[in-house]
């Protein structure tokens, strides 16, 4: 029970959010970390970034705790698929509710993929949370994603008046990956 | 087809920066001489060549110094060629009393060579390592054609020799004439090829101190602990954000010391192919069902990696995250092996 990744347990400073990035090595975190610290926002951003879950200890009781958890998967790397999917079982079911988000890289070049997209649909669909393609080659390309999760990172911490993440997860556009009957 | 011709060719191959090292070293041709005004700067290259062909016809070129000129080509682009390694084995005692002069080596070569085959043999020698040019010559004006020229590199103090690809049909001939010239009995083929020259012999020379071990060679254990470069090496970047907080920092750096344990911290040696053949049994066959009964018949796979440098390919797979440390151990040992093929068979077959 202590594994899971709770966002109720602490109190956060005020003002911050903190957004959790977690993938397999070699997946560009930290560029797409930097693409959104970047980014002038109203409030603090902390980063943390992660290659799985549970967390390794905290031993100083320093972490702060998360806002926003972001997977990230790359299409050509089977490891990051597999790790995103036993990580995805130590979070708490808080945040399934519109403060977790799949981040899928390098889903234009279908040459080079290993997942099945098929498979990252479906994770999408039973967790139920939303899923953005996008890639960090270009600089316009990393900083568009950037803004794109900042969005939700703003909800998430509560910035925005009258919105929150309940209220984007209850409204959201699925696309019902699953297939009709 | 004349010695010009030749020689034009020859002339084109360089690049017009590399002339004015080259023509020194030539020695036929004195820049700066009477009739001879070559400004690189301004002229094109094949100004430079045309004039330099005019100023070596009237000389009286010979088809000794083109050749002389195509040997330095091939030792300054030595890269650009295919080559093969040959390991000689059996000299009893001959090498420690008596060292292979070079001037011995090329008149017992060319009178070996002689008996097989007509030739030209130019050799040159360059800080410890002989380089020969052989030009074997098959029918009417095959000598100004640089079809049947084989080139080859001996480190003088040890019995490797590497060579440029060899006709099939001469190939034996060839190796018989170095292996008595070199006072061998013996010479094997090594599983070794690749473009770049040095890696070559420094796989095959230095065979024991690659990967950790080559920081003895390069003399890097030495240092004062002191000294803050070191300090700055070990650790991976820092990343300049306090915002930003990796929480796997130490794991990142257990991947980087496994990396430089099997690998160590030098540059790797450059080779363009691994190949690994299996002739082994088809042993798959709960995927595939209707092979079952092929079980004694030997099926052919090859699993071939390629690339612009592949053991630094295979080195950086770790910190990259592909691959799960530690490797394997043929792949964790794979420059200590002086091998680029390696053929894997059952123990039955």
């Amino acid at each position: 029970m202590s594994k899971l990744l709770s966002t109720f347990n602490k109190v956060s400073a005020p003002n911050t959010a903190t957004v959790l990035l977690v993938g397999a090595e070699g997946t560009s975190k930290h560029k797409l970390a930097e693409a959104m610290l970047n980014i002038d926002t109203d409030f603090n951003l902390n980063m943390l970034t992660a290659s799985s879950l549970p967390l390794p200890k905290d031993e100083s009781d320093s972490r702060p705790p998360v806002n926003f958890v972001v997977f990230v998967i790359d299409l050509s790397n089977v490891l990051s698929m597999t790790i995103v999917e036993s990580s995805v079982k130590y979070l708490d079911v808080d945040y399934f509710l519109g403060r977790c988000c799949f981040v899928v890289m390098k889903a234009e070049d279908p040459d080079n993929q290993n997942v099945e997209m098929m498979a990252v649909t479906g994770l999408s669909d039973v967790y139920q949370s939303p899923m953005l393609c996008g890639d960090v080659k270009t600089i316009r390309n990393c900083q568009c994603l950037a803004r794109k999760l900042l969005s939700m990172v703003e909800i998430a911490g509560g910035f925005k008046f009258g919105v929150t993440p309940l209220l984007i997860d209850a409204t959201r556009n699925t696309f019902n990956f699953e297939e009709e009957l | 087809m004349d010695v010009l011709f030749l020689l034009r060719k020859v002339l084109n191959r360089f690049r017009k920066a590399d002339f004015e090292i080259v023509l020194p070293e030539w020695g036929f041709v004195v820049i700066g001489e009477e009739g001879l005004h070559l400004d690189f700067n301004r002229a094109t290259k094949a100004v430079i060549v045309s004039r330099i062909t005019e100023y070596c016809k009237r000389k009286n070129i010979t088809l000794d110094d083109v050749a002389e000129l195509d040997l330095i080509y091939n030792h300054w682009h030595q890269n650009n060629r295919n080559w093969q390694v040959y390991r000689l084995t059996g000299a009893e005692g001959m090498k420690k009393d008596a060292p292979i002069v070079p001037p011995d080596f090329e008149f017992t070569l060319r009178k070996q060579l002689s008996f097989y085959f007509r030739h030209d043999l130019h050799m040159m020698k360059k800080e410890d390592w002989i380089w020969l040019r052989i030009c074997l010559k098959e029918g009417v004006g095959s000598e100004f054609s640089l079809n049947n020229v084989v080139y080859i590199m001996h480190p003088s103090d040890s019995l490797n020799v590497f060579t440029s690809t060899i006709k099939k049909s001469y190939k034996q001939y060839l190796l018989q004439a170095l292996v008595l010239s070199l006072h061998c009995t013996k010479i094997k083929e090594l599983e070794l090829t690749g473009r770049h020259l040095r890696s070559l012999a420094d796989m095959v020379l230095h065979q024991h101190s690659q990967g950790v071990m080559s920081r003895y060679r390069y003399n890097q254990v030495d240092e004062s602990p002191l000294s803050c470069f070191r300090k700055r090496k070990e650790s991976p970047p820092d990343i300049s954000d306090d915002r930003l907080i990796c929480e796997n920092t130490k794991e990142k750096r257990a991947r980087l010391s496994q990396t430089q344990e099997t690998f160590g911290q030098n540059k790797q040696p450059v080779v363009q192919k691994l190949t690994y053949k299996l002739v082994t049994g088809f042993h798959a066959n709960e995927y595939v069902p209707g092979m079952a009964d092929g079980d004694t018949n030997v099926f052919h796979c090859t699993v071939k990696f390629a690339g612009t440098s592949v053991i630094e390919g295979i080195r950086q797979l770790g910190p990259a995250g592909l691959a799960k440390l530690p490797l394997p151990s043929h792949l964790g040992n794979i420059h200590s092996l002086a091998k680029n093929c390696m053929i894997i068979s059952e123990g039955n077959h």
